[in-house]
């Protein structure tokens, strides 16, 4: 199963390559202006001069499309980190330290987790007002449980290993322990967790831009693309909400595609082991 | 007792006392290249009564000859080759119902890991029931109270005490020996003809095996059932079977009256296996093993497959080059049948020439 | 058992309290101004300073908590700008069409999944599998709203063989008499045959688009539980006893396979909420989520602080339902191993 599992890894990882070689070398050879507005042009089909076609006021979707995958995988990537950073800190602390911190900070973690993610997303940028900024402040922050149950049950786990006690019956320091013993041995399923988060906060990024919230009108984003999109569907002018979904969904099976490569179907599939914990 | 050996069915079509003739089987696990053989071309016969035990190190087969012949390969194993006619029906000639038939009535199974051999969500009176009505003729009928008694009675054949309590309970509340008394009564619910037992002992400690040995001996006995019994331990099969037959990767080396093998084992790998056993009464002597790991199953085969670990063949042109037959050792009395070259078949089934 | 189930009652009682501190916390002190963020930009001075002192700004933060949690539990939940309707009528009103079209998800992800991954793994059908992973990948991998715009581009504009987004009955359609006030539901009660067909062929692709992620989830959880299941031995003992393998799984495996799957039922109700704001919009669904993504826009909060409460109420519900459920139906959680 291993073996076949590095493949989807490695399908999955390539799949991600070509859609970041897509948003970052695509406007290297498609020089269209993402933003120029041509009312002339407005809602032309797909054709070889504009292979995507173009957008109600004449902006070419290609070129948006492109535009918008550089947002939208950089605002993932920090959503990714910056969340890990703070939920694996919490998870840690929470793991080793035990006692009142564990359960002061897995009750606040808890209480995240009693709001559906988007949910909880869609609040805070909410609160902090529309906008790419705090719709990723949002998301980032909906995505600290999932890191946060996750790493406390590894400490757990991985403490609870021989080879750890050895150390500790050693006399090895404590920040020794944490950081060649404890930590290597949860980078796997960390991985596995980060991944499937990229791909959430890529969806729930255009889905705060469907419902308003997120980045907004005109810079080009997958999400709000799609909205546009949404209004000319019935007049017949597909093209404007497909393409930037079909990015989308590539970019997110590439994600979950990596998830499952590295065993994330056996770890408690995407995002999943981590949201409930199971009753012991 | 009668025993029925492969020879002689071989020569006499009339062993209408046969429960069980294995001819020829062959299984494979996986597809193309990394294609496994664990069983090949073995012949096998089991009379009525008969207590076959079937020993070998794990991976020489036995557990696949064990599955194979109630059809219960699995995902990736098959029969490949040959048939297995249990009470004169052909089972490679039947359809998935047909066969499930088949071991509804005339063949049980006790597995080796008593832990999981039952489903954890249903109460062992549930259990023991679905086995009464699959098994039982007129079982499908029977009500509640009625069930209730045959189910006491089964559970109590099988030693368990305090059958009303255990019937209300779940399978994680018994131990791994009051779950296999469970199995075994599931497996006793009809009238099989055919027992098989997969190592049904060796993840139990050892006063609740030979607990558990006896009992099954008893109800295998008291309904003059075949039993076949897998196992690694050759001291088990030497307690209560009457025949044993060697596995040494996918085929039987070795086959004979129980007394006689253990007494006087005649092919190389049996040589190390009665070797490997630890007396209590004999005094001391060195154990002695056999080296070397037992053969891989995907390697093609080329001579004996025990050639290379053999203390007699290794090297020996003929046993690198040819496979040996499973001939009869008329010389050894009863009914012996060995897979090697090096047997001096007339001299009483002395070693040669390489070991005279 | 009734000691597990009160400790999960006092657990969820427990979370309940904090995660209604997380909501007056998120809502009312992250933004500078809630007057402001509640009645949006184009409130005037009077009206801003009127909210104030509703939500009584000037007072401690504890006393402001409690007038808050108290003002929601009587139904105080403000007023839409739009209507001029309270709020809780207006997601009283609502509500029906959206628990209609979560239904009919469900639904359709329960047993599509169930199916998918019995045929999958029981009848070991490579068909089945391959077709049922590609419609999670991409029910997992897409925005819901996007599926119905695919949705409807294929069905309604291209083969024009269902409705486009009208909600939930065409047009010159009239609503059924109201029992249970689902539209399909009543249909049938009232005999009326010709409602019924236009209110399933609306809803048909709204609930398949808001289902497709759930669908996804639980196909693979079912089909990864399953697999295992089917390695264990109890199931060959079962077949050993004389089931077939097909009756061995239906009987033994699935059951054992559906206990792991019911932790991932509020887990689904929570892709229900979250998707039903993104998939009625789209098609136009007169329920509460297309209510929230008008206010969002609209910029009015007092919406959107009501659904954050309340899908906060129904997840947190169904998790203490689950986890109850799931000591009543475990026999190992309901009497822990004696060894």
């Amino acid at each position: 199963m291993f073996a076949s599992g590095h493949r989807e890894a490695t399908v999955g990882l390539g799949v991600i390559l070509v859609t970041v070689a897509f948003a970052w070398l695509g406007p290297q050879i498609w020089r269209a202006d993402p933003l120029a507005v041509n009312l002339a042009n407005s809602l032309l089909p797909p054709s070889a001069a504009r292979p995507f076609g173009t957008d109600d006021v004449g902006r070419d979707v290609l070129a948006r499309v492109m535009s918008a995958g550089q947002l939208d995988l950089i605002a993932a990537a920090a959503v990714t980190a910056v969340g890990g950073l703070l939920g694996m800190s919490v998870g840690l602390l929470a793991g080793l330290r035990g006692g009142l911190t564990d359960n002061a900070s897995m009750r606040l973690i808890d209480s995240l987790l009693a709001f559906p993610p988007l949910i909880l997303a869609l609040a805070i940028s909410v609160a902090l007002g529309a906008g790419t900024v705090s719709a990723a402040l949002g998301i980032t922050i909906s995505t600290v449980p999932f890191y946060a149950r996750l790493m406390r049950s590894e400490v757990l786990r991985v403490q609870a290993l021989p080879f750890v006690e050895a150390a500790v019956a050693s006399g090895c320091q404590p920040s020794r322990i944490v950081w060649r013993h404890i930590l290597p041995h949860t980078w796997q399923v960390m991985t596995i967790q980060a991944s499937s988060v990229v791909g959430y906060a890529v969806l729930t990024l255009a889905a705060l831009g469907f419902v308003g919230l997120g980045v907004q009108v005109p810079t080009p984003e997958w999400g709000t693309m799609i909205t546009a999109g949404l209004s000319y569907v019935l007049s017949g002018q597909w093209w404007i909400g497909v393409f930037p979904g079909a990015m989308l969904l590539i970019l997110v099976i590439g994600c979950n595609l990596v998830a499952d490569g590295l065993g994330g179907e056996a770890v408690g599939s995407v995002l999943t082991g981590s949201t409930r914990n199971l009753p012991e | 007792m009668r025993v029925v050996t492969t020879g002689e069915v071989a020569r006499d079509p009339a062993h209408a006392e046969a429960v069980l003739v294995v001819k020829e089987l062959t299984v494979e696990y996986g597809e193309g290249v990394g294609a496994v053989v664990a069983v090949k071309d073995v012949n096998m016969t089991i009379g009525r009564g008969e207590k076959r035990g079937v020993v070998g190190e794990s991976g020489s087969g036995k557990t696949s000859l064990a599955r194979a012949i109630p059809g219960l390969l699995g995902r990736s194993g098959r029969v490949v080759g040959g048939s297995i006619v249990v009470a004169s029906t052909d089972l490679r000639a039947l359809s998935e119902r047909a066969s499930a038939q088949v071991r509804r009535t005339a063949v049980s199974v006790v597995f080796q890991d008593p832990l999981n051999a039952l489903d954890p969500v249903r109460s062992i009176y549930s259990q023991v029931a679905e086995a009464i009505r699959l098994r039982r003729p007129g079982g499908r009928h029977l009500r509640r109270p009625r069930m209730r008694s045959a189910i006491g009675a089964l559970l109590e054949e099988c030693e368990i005490a305090d059958v009303a309590r255990v019937m209300k309970q779940y399978p994680h509340e018994l131990s791994g020996g009051m779950r296999q008394r469970v199995a075994i009564g599931m497996a006793i619910a009809g009238d099989a003809t055919l027992i098989i037992a997969d190592e049904p002992t060796t993840a139990l400690d050892v006063v609740t095996q030979s607990e558990i040995l006896h009992m099954l001996d008893r109800v295998v006995s008291q309904r003059s059932a075949a039993l076949l019994f897998i196992t690694h331990n050759l001291a088990v099969v030497s307690e209560f079977c009457d025949t044993v037959s060697v596995m040494y990767g996918g085929r039987i080396v070795e086959e004979g009256s129980c007394r006689d093998v253990v007494r006087q084992p005649v092919h190389p790998y049996s040589r190390g296996l009665i070797g490997a056993i630890p007396t209590i009464a004999g005094g001391r002597r060195e154990l002695v093993g056999i080296p070397g790991d037992p053969p891989s199953l995907s390697d093609l085969e080329r001579g004996c497959r025990f050639e290379p670990r053999c203390y007699l063949g290794h090297g020996v042109q003929v046993c690198c080059a040819q496979v040996p037959g499973l001939d009869d050792v008329p010389a050894m009395g009863s009914s012996r049948s060995v897979r090697c070259h090096l047997i001096d078949r007339s001299s009483g089934g002395g070693l040669g020439p390489a070991a005279a | 058992m009734a000691h597990t189930i009160r400790a999960r009652l006092s657990g969820a009682i427990v979370t309940l309290f904090i995660a209604s501190v997380a909501v007056f916390v998120i809502l009312r002190m992250l933004p500078a101004d809630p007057a402001r963020l509640i009645l949006g930009p184009l409130a005037s001075a009077a009206a801003l300073q009127h909210e104030r002192a509703v939500l009584g700004l000037n007072q401690p933060l504890y006393v402001q908590y409690v007038d808050y949690v108290v003002g929601f539990v009587h139904g105080n939940w403000g007023f839409d700008y739009g209507t001029g309707a309270p709020v809780l009528k207006e997601v009283v009103t609502r509500l029906p069409a959206s628990l209609e079209l979560g239904f009919y998800a469900m639904l359709f992800a329960v047993i599509g999944a169930l199916a998918g991954a019995v045929a999958s793994v029981g009848a070991r059908s490579r068909v089945v599998d391959s077709v049922c992973r590609a419609v999670a990948f991409v029910g997992l991998g897409s925005p819901p709203f996007w599926i119905g715009l695919m949705a409807l581009v294929l069905f309604a504009e291209y083969l024009h063989v269902l409705p486009g987004p009208v909600g939930r009955l065409g047009v010159g359609v009239s609503a059924p008499p109201a029992t249970t006030h689902f539209y399909t539901w009543d249909a049938l009660i009232a005999g009326q045959w010709g409602t019924f067909a236009n209110a399933m062929e609306h809803i048909l692709l709204p609930a398949l688009t808001l289902g497709l992620a759930p669908f996804g989830y639980l196909f693979r959880l079912l089909r990864h539980s399953l697999r295992e299941v089917s390695d264990e031995d109890f199931l060959l003992v079962c077949q050993g006893k004389g089931l077939t393998r097909w009756q061995a799984l239906m009987r033994h495996g699935v059951p054992n396979a559906l206990l792991p799957a019911l932790t991932a039922l509020g887990l689904l109700v929570a892709q229900l909420v979250a998707g039903s704001v993104l998939v009625e919009a789209v098609f136009n669904w007169p329920g509460v989520g297309q209510l929230v993504v008008n206010s969002v826009l609209a910029r009015e909060y007092g919406v959107v602080e009501a659904f954050v409460i309340l899908s906060a109420l129904a997840f947190i519900a169904v998790n203490l339902i689950v986890d109850s459920l799931y000591v009543v139906i475990d026999p190992r959680l309901r009497r822990p191993s004696v060894i």
